[in-house]
């Protein structure tokens, strides 16, 4: 048998090029975290409020539970300190006003924070170098003993 | 055994990979340069867009959050919308019916307020139409912003071009 030449046909070679800049591309883009590194990693508290919940919810968050963002995909940190409850609070409508009042019903909102790690940019908080978030998002959490809307309302580096 | 001089042929099943993959990577490509806010339209005229964001229902807490010369960019893409100028809050006001007077009347919410947030920013004007970093800016248009310190959607409640 004779000896064949290794021939390199240009569109195989075409081909391959770019498949490997796709995946190259994808790999990227797929593992770039948002990290600046001229900015220090920072313990940030997180204040985090809970809207009308049973007023046995409230013992579902204790000191040091894990909280993971299902909406972020990513975890939050550990809630650190008491969970203070109030009545919940409701507002209706009468006679041209709007009228705020309690819930006599045992429904209470929450009021907790929790410790992270981050960065902290000028456009928000760059929560484990992976997702921003600020005072105004609210999102999905699961705790190990409930899963809940949180509101973040407040973000003070320690 | 003789080799055969084979003659340059171009396959078409190749062909056809290459061009499934050009088109994968100029898609993709376009999808990338939209989301770093590159907008590919020529015969564009830089200008300067001040607009106003109007966040109405928020919890009082969130009237002071937003501080300025923060800097806004958009939510989603993280695209730049500007620095803010001026910040403002008043009582959160609605229409609710007065059962008395069979009338709407204008109520103040005892808790809410409504945030007005000025941002100014360097736009461009692109077949008659006003954009900042690729983003349409006009009177009526839903934002969802990240600032340093709050995040939220408003709506352009006012729009100056300069």
């Amino acid at each position: 048998m004779s000896k064949r030449k290794l021939r390199v046909n240009i569109l195989d070679f075409l081909i391959l090029a770019a498949v490997v800049l796709c995946i190259a591309g994808a790999l990227l883009r797929g593992g770039a975290k948002n990290t600046d590194p001229k900015l220090e990693t920072q313990t940030a508290v997180i204040t985090f409020h809970v809207s009308n919940v049973q007023s046995a919810s409230q013992y579902c968050f204790k000191a040091g539970d894990k909280i993971y963002s299902q909406s972020l995909g990513c975890d939050m940190g550990r809630i650190v300190g008491e969970i203070t409850a109030t009545p919940s609070v409701y507002y209706y409508e009468e006679n041209g006003e709007i009228i705020k009042a309690y819930s006599e019903a045992g429904r209470v909102d929450l009021v907790g924070t929790f410790e992270c790690e981050g960065q902290m940019s000028e456009s928000g908080f760059l929560m484990g170098g992976t997702q921003y978030i600020a005072p105004g998002m609210t999102t999905y959490a699961y705790l190990p003993d409930i899963n809940v809307n949180i509101l973040i309302t407040d973000i003070t580096l320690k | 055994m003789t080799e055969e001089k084979r003659s340059f042929r171009i396959n078409i099943v190749d062909v056809l990979i290459t061009v499934v993959i050009a088109c994968v990577i100029a898609v993709g490509a376009i999808m990338i340069a939209n989301a770093f806010g590159v907008d590919a339209s020529s015969d564009k005229e830089s200008l300067t867009v001040e607009y106003t964001l109007q966040f109405s229902g928020l919890r009082s807490e969130f009237a002071d959050k937003v501080q300025v010369g923060d800097a806004v960019v958009e939510a989603a893409k993280r695209l730049g919308l500007g620095t803010v100028t001026s910040v403002r809050y008043e009582p959160y006001t609605k229409d609710v019916y007065n059962q008395e007077t069979d009338m709407m009347q204008v109520a103040t919410h005892p808790d809410y307020v409504t945030v007005y947030i000025t941002i100014q920013a360097d736009g461009y004007e692109s077949d008659e139409m006003y954009y900042v970093n690729g983003i349409k800016m006009a009177v009526g248009t839903g934002i969802s912003i990240h600032a340093k310190n709050f995040c939220g959607t408003g709506y352009v409640s006012e729009m100056l071009i300069k």
